[in-house]
C-alpha cells in the first residue's frame, strides 16, 4: 500500500493578505480588549472570594489562594474561549466531510509540556507556604482543645482554666493577639474537625491522635468556629468562637477565670436543639414512592424479527430472569440505574428544600443525616458506578470490538443480580427502626461504629455495599477477559474506541479498589457485631486505618466514575464533528497515566488529619492535573475546524466540557494543602465536586440520546432533549457556583440547619433553585422518552457513526453481528461508508487513489 | 497479547516504584502494603500473558491486516439463558440479610447458593441453552 501525501497552500484572500494572518489579527483584537479593561481598572488583585484571614498563615493560604486564581482564570478563559470559537465558528454549514486531521505531534507536545511546567510551579508555591506553615515556632499559649460529641473543652496548659461548651453553647477560646498559639487537637469520640474561616485553616481531631499547629493572630475580634467533620446527630450545632483580645485583655481573662476555680461552661442550652427534631410529614410519602420505584422492572424493547431467527429463549418476565444476553443485561442496568438515579435526586430536592432557609424544619437532623447519606450512597454506589460500567459498558463494549457477547454471560447476570439486591439492601435500610445509614457516604469509623451508629440501617447499608461490590468486581473481571480475548479479527488494542479503552483502565481500576473496600467493610463489620477493635481506639485499634482503606479504594472511584464518562465524551464530540479523535495516541496514553496516578492519591481527602505525608500526595494530586487537560485540548482539537452538529448529544458533550473545566479547575486548587485546609469539608468541596459528578450526568444523559437509539431502535425526539439540556446544563451551574462562594464564606457541610448570615441564606436559595431546574430537566427526560416511545425509528447509523456498534442494526441482533467489515483503524464503519477520507496527521491527506479498505 | 501484558506489567512497575517511594518516605504502612499489592495485581496476570505471549502465534485480533476469514471457526460457548445466576444472587441476597436480620437466613441463602453451584456447573457441562 503506498501512501501519496500533497501539501494544501493556504488560501489568499483577493488583496494578497492571507486568511490566517486576517484571522490572527482578528484574535488579537479580541484578546487585546479585556487586557486593556483589566490595566485600567488598576492593579489590586481581586480577592477570588477569599478573605485573608486574621493569622499570620492565613494570610500566606490567601496569597497562595491569589496566585492559584490568576492561573485558574488565565487558563480557564483560554479553554472556554477556545471551547466557544470551535463551537461557532466550526458549526455545521454543509454536508462537507472536513479534513480527517488525527495527529500534530508538536501541538499535542506543547499541551503536555506547558500543564506539567504549571503544576510543578504550583506544586513550589505549595511547598514553600506549606513549609511556612509547618514550621513550629516557639509558642507562650498552649491550649489543648478537645472535641466531643457535641461540644468543645479548651484546657490552658500552665493556667487553671478550662472552657467547655456543647452545641449551642459556643465555648469561646480567649487567645492574645500577635502572640504564637500552640494547639494539641484530640477527639474523645468520633472525627471532629477543627474549623475556624476567619483562619483560613482546618484540622481533624482524630480519636487517639494528637494533631498540634500553631497560629499567630494579627486582629482582634470575635471569629466563628465550626466543627466540619460530620460527626452525628447534632454536628450542624457543633459551634465555637475564637476571641482574639490584646495582650493585657488575655491576662485579666486568665487571672480572672483562674481566680474563679477553672471550668468556665456557658448556660445550659441544649433544648433548642431539640426543637429541631421534629416528625416531619414527608416520611411516609417517600417510603411509598421508594417501594414503587424499586421493584418497577425494566422496560426491554421488542427485538426485531430477524433476531428470532437463531435464538428460542422464554419471553416475558421469565426471559428477563435467565437472560445471559448482555445488551439485556445492560438495559436492565440502564433502568435500575436511572431509577437510582431518580431516588438520589429526589433526596437531593429534600436536602436543598432544607437548606433554603436557616433552621429549616422540614426535616428533623437526624433525618437530614440520613438523607445525605443515603443521597451521597445512592448516587456513587448504585447509580454513577453501575450506570457506567454496568449499563452502558455493558452493552456497548462488546460491539464495539465486534464480539458475539461478554465473556462470561452468567457471571454478567449475577452481576447484575447482586446490584440489584444490593440497591434493595441498602435503600431497605429507611424501613428498618432507627432508619437508614446516616454516617454520611464515607462511614468514618468510629462514627460508624456500632456505639455510635447501632440499628440494622448501617448494617443494610454495609450489606448492600458488599453486594453491590462484588457486582462490580465481577463486572471488572468480565470487561477485561472481554477486550482480552474476545475482539475481533484485525481489532488490535490501538485500534480500539477510546470508550473500551477507557473502560479496560475502568475495570483494571475496579480490580484493584474494590477488594479492598469489600476488606475494609468486613472489618467495619466485625468491629460493629464481633467485638473486634479493629477502628476503635479504646481496643488498641486505628480510625485513621479506615480513611486510608476508604480512600485506597475511594479516589480510585473517582477516576472508575470519570473515565467511562470520558469515554462516551470522546465517543460523540468525533462523531459528530465528522473527525477522528484527535491524538488518538496521547488519550489512551492520558487514560492510562490516570489510571496509574489515581492509585497514589487517596490522602488528598486526608489533608486535615495531620497524619499523612503532604508532600507526596499534593504531588500525585497535582501531576494527575496533566493527563485531563491532555484529554480536554484532544476534545478541542478533536472539534477544531470539524463540522459541528449540535444533536442533543453533542449539546450534552459541550455541557459536559463546560461543566468539567469548572471542577477540574477548582479541583487543583485542592491538591494544595494549605489551600484545602481552609476549604476542606466545607460548601467548596461540596461544589467542586458536583461540578465534576454533574458533568458525569450531563456525559451520561449524552450517551443514553447517543446509543439510545441503537439499543432500543428508536430515537428519542431532539426538541425535548434540547429543552432537557438547557434546563439542566443551566441548572447546573446555578446549582453549583453559589456553593463555592458558600465554602470561601465558611459554610460547613453536612449540616442541617445554619446560623443567620448574610448572604449564606441567599446563596443556598440561588442553589436550591439551580436543584429545581436539574430536577426539572430530569421530568423532561421522562416525559422524553414517554413521549417519543416507539414513535421515530432510527436505522441502523442515525449519526454516521465511526464505530463497530454503528455497522450492525438496532437493536443489533443476538450474538451482535451478521457480518463485520474489515478492521483498519479505530474507525471501521467510518472507513467502510466513506472511503477516500481515512485519519491522517496534521498537514497531509491521502490522496484520493490511496488504497482504501473495503469489506 | 503482548500489547494485554504490557500494559499490565507497566502499570505494575509504576505501582512498584511508587509502593518504594511512599515506603521509605512516608514510613505508613496501611497505603505501603495496598500500593505493593495492587503491584502485585497487576504483575500477577501480567507475567501470565507474557509468558504466553512468546509462546503463541499472534491471534487474528493481534494482527492489523487480519481479514474476518481468519476468525472463523468457534468463539467460545455463550449460554443463550440460565436461571443460575439469578438462583446464585437470590442466595446471596439471603447471606447478606442473615448479616442484618439473624442467622436463620442463612438456611435458604446458603440452600440456594450451593443449589446455584451444583445446577450452573451441570447447565455447563451439558453446555447450556444456545
Amino acid at each position: 500500500m503506498s501512501k501519496v501525501f500533497s501539501v494544501e497552500p493556504p488560501a489568499l484572500s483577493p488583496q494578497g493578505v492571507s486568511n490566517r494572518t486576517r484571522r490572527w489579527r482578528r484574535v488579537r483584537r479580541i484578546v487585546a480588549l479585556p487586557i486593556a479593561a483589566l490595566a485600567l481598572a488598576g492593579c489590586t488583585v481581586p480577592t477570588f472570594g477569599a478573605s485573608p484571614g486574621a493569622t499570620t498563615s492565613s494570610q500566606s493560604a490567601y496569597h497562595l489562594w491569589q496566585a492559584f486564581s490568576i492561573g485558574a482564570a488565565i487558563i480557564g478563559t483560554l479553554v472556554v474561549v477556545l471551547i466557544l470559537w470551535a463551537v461557532i465558528f466550526h458549526r455545521r454549514t454543509s454536508d462537507r466531510i472536513p479534513k480527517q486531521v488525527q495527529y500534530h505531534i508538536p501541538l499535542e507536545m506543547t499541551y503536555i509540556i506547558i500543564p506539567i511546567v504549571i503544576v510543578l510551579g504550583l506544586f513550589a508555591a505549595t511547598l514553600v507556604v506549606e513549609n511556612k506553615e509547618v514550621a513550629n515556632p516557639k509558642t507562650s499559649v498552649t491550649i489543648d482543645v478537645n472535641a466531643f460529641q457535641w461540644g468543645w473543652k479548651f484546657t490552658y496548659l500552665g493556667e487553671n482554666v478550662v472552657v467547655v461548651g456543647q452545641t449551642t453553647q459556643d465555648p469561646e477560646m480567649v487567645i492574645p493577639v500577635n502572640e504564637n498559639v500552640h494547639i494539641n487537637l484530640t477527639s474523645s469520640d468520633v472525627v471532629h474537625g477543627f474549623y475556624v474561616h476567619a483562619f483560613n485553616f482546618s484540622r481533624y481531631a482524630l480519636p487517639g491522635v494528637l494533631n498540634e499547629f500553631t497560629f499567630r493572630a494579627v486582629n482582634t475580634g470575635t471569629f466563628n468556629g465550626q466543627c466540619t467533620q460530620l460527626c452525628g446527630l447534632y454536628h450542624s450545632l457543633m459551634f465555637f468562637r475564637v476571641k482574639v483580645v490584646s495582650q493585657s485583655e488575655y491576662t485579666t481573662w486568665l487571672a480572672t477565670n483562674a481566680s474563679a476555680g477553672a471550668v468556665r461552661t456557658s448556660q445550659t442550652a441544649n433544648e433548642s436543639a431539640d426543637v429541631l427534631n421534629r416528625p416531619h410529614k414527608a416520611r411516609e410519602e417517600r417510603r411509598k414512592q421508594l417501594m414503587t420505584d424499586v421493584l418497577d422492572p425494566p422496560v426491554t424493547s421488542e427485538p426485531r424479527d430477524h433476531a428470532h431467527e437463531e435464538h428460542h429463549g422464554p419471553t416475558g418476565i421469565l426471559k428477563w430472569i435467565t437472560t445471559t444476553d448482555h445488551k439485556i443485561i445492560g438495559l436492565s442496568y440502564t433502568v435500575t440505574a436511572v431509577i437510582m438515579m431518580v431516588i438520589g435526586g429526589a433526596f437531593a430536592e429534600i436536602i436543598r428544600a432544607q437548606l433554603a432557609s436557616p433552621n429549616n424544619t422540614l426535616v428533623s437532623l437526624a433525618q437530614y443525616n440520613e438523607l445525605f447519606t443515603m443521597h451521597g450512597s445512592v448516587m456513587i454506589y448504585l447509580f454513577a458506578g453501575p450506570f457506567a460500567f454496568g449499563a452502558l459498558a455493558n452493552i456497548i463494549v462488546p460491539i464495539q470490538i465486534g464480539a458475539p457477547d461478554m465473556a462470561f454471560p452468567r457471571l454478567n447476570a449475577l452481576s447484575y443480580w447482586l446490584y440489584l439486591t444490593g440497591s434493595i439492601t441498602m435503600l431497605s435500610g429507611f424501613f428498618v427502626a432507627g432508619g437508614a445509614a446516616n454516617f454520611g457516604w464515607v462511614a468514618y469509623a468510629p462514627l460508624s461504629n456500632s456505639i455510635n451508629t447501632p440499628g440494622a440501617g448501617a448494617d443494610l447499608w454495609i450489606g448492600g455495599l458488599l453486594l453491590t461490590g462484588f457486582s462490580a468486581i465481577f463486572t471488572g473481571v468480565n470487561l477485561c477477559a472481554t477486550i482480552f480475548y474476545l475482539r475481533a479479527p484485525g481489532m488490535t488494542m490501538f485500534r480500539m474506541p477510546i470508550f473500551t479503552w477507557n473502560m479496560l483502565v475502568t475495570a483494571i481500576l475496579i480490580l484493584l479498589a474494590f477488594p479492598v473496600l469489600t476488606a475494609g467493610l468486613i472489618m467495619l463489620y466485625c468491629d460493629r457485631h464481633f467485638g473486634t477493635h479493629i477502628f476503635s481506639v479504646q481496643g488498641g485499634g486505628v480510625p485513621v486505618l479506615w480513611q486510608h482503606i476508604f480512600w485506597f479504594w475511594g479516589h480510585p472511584e473517582v477516576y472508575i466514575l470519570a473515565l467511562p464518562f470520558f469515554g462516551i465524551i470522546t465517543e460523540i464530540i468525533p462523531v459528530f464533528s465528522r473527525k477522528p479523535v484527535f491524538g488518538y495516541k496521547g488519550m489512551v496514553f492520558a487514560t492510562m497515566t490516570i489510571g496509574a496516578l489515581s492509585l497514589g492519591v487517596w490522602a488528598h481527602h486526608m489533608f486535615t488529619t495531620g497524619v499523612v505525608l503532604l508532600p507526596f500526595f499534593s504531588l500525585m494530586s497535582f501531576l494527575i492535573a496533566v493527563p485531563t487537560g491532555i484529554k480536554m485540548f484532544n476534545w478541542i482539537g478533536t472539534m477544531w475546524r470539524g463540522e459541528i452538529w449540535f444533536s442533543t448529544a453533542m449539546l450534552m458533550a459541550i455541557g459536559f466540557l463546560f461543566t468539567f473545566l469548572v471542577g477540574g479547575i477548582t479541583g487543583i486548587y485542592l491538591a494544595s494543602p494549605p489551600l484545602d485546609f481552609f476549604t476542606h469539608d466545607t460548601y467548596f468541596v461540596v461544589a467542586h465536586f458536583h461540578s465534576i459528578v454533574m458533568a458525569l450526568v450531563l456525559g451520561a444523559m449524552g450517551g443514553l440520546y447517543y446509543w439510545g437509539p441503537k439499543i432500543t431502535g428508536y430515537l428519542l425526539n431532539e426538541t425535548i432533549g434540547k429543552v432537557q439540556f438547557w434546563f439542566l446544563f443551566i441548572g447546573i451551574q446555578v446549582f453549583t457556583l453559589p456553593d463555592y462562594l458558600l465554602g470561601l464564606r465558611g459554610m460547613p457541610r453536612r449540616v442541617g440547619v445554619y446560623p443567620l448570615h448574610p448572604s449564606w441564606q441567599s446563596l443556598n436559595q440561588l442553589s436550591t433553585v439551580g436543584a429545581i431546574m436539574i430536577g426539572i430537566s430530569t421530568i423532561a427526560f421522562m416525559v422524553n422518552i414517554v413521549y417519543s416511545w416507539k414513535k421515530y425509528p432510527a436505522g441502523d447509523n442515525p449519526w454516521d457513526g465511526h464505530t463497530l456498534e454503528w455497522f450492525t442494526t438496532s437493536p443489533p441482533p443476538h450474538h451482535n453481528f451478521y457480518r463485520l467489515p474489515q478492521i483498519r483503524s479505530e474507525r471501521p464503519t467510518w472507513d467502510y461508508n466513506h472511503p477516500g477520507h481515512t485519519a491522517a496527521e496534521h498537514g497531509h491527506h491521502p490522496s484520493n487513489d490511496e488504497e482504501v479498505p473495503v469489506a | 497479547m503482548k500489547v494485554e501484558a504490557r500494559i499490565l506489567l507497566s502499570l505494575g512497575s509504576f505501582f512498584g516504584l511508587m509502593a518504594a517511594l511512599y515506603w521509605f518516605w512516608g514510613h505508613e504502612n496501611a497505603g505501603g502494603v495496598m500500593i505493593f499489592a495492587a503491584m502485585l495485581l497487576c504483575f500477577v496476570p501480567g507475567s501470565y500473558y507474557y509468558w504466553w505471549s512468546r509462546r503463541m502465534r499472534a491471534r487474528p485480533e493481534d494482527d492489523p491486516n487480519a481479514t474476518q476469514a481468519q476468525g472463523a471457526g468457534v468463539v467460545g460457548a455463550f449460554p443463550g439463558t440460565s436461571i443460575w445466576p439469578f438462583t446464585l444472587g437470590m442466595g446471596a441476597f439471603f447471606v447478606v440479610l442473615a448479616l442484618v436480620f439473624g442467622i436463620w437466613f442463612l438456611v435458604p441463602g446458603l440452600g440456594l447458593v450451593a443449589w446455584a453451584l451444583f445446577g450452573g456447573t451441570a447447565e455447563g457441562r451439558r453446555g447450556g441453552t444456545r
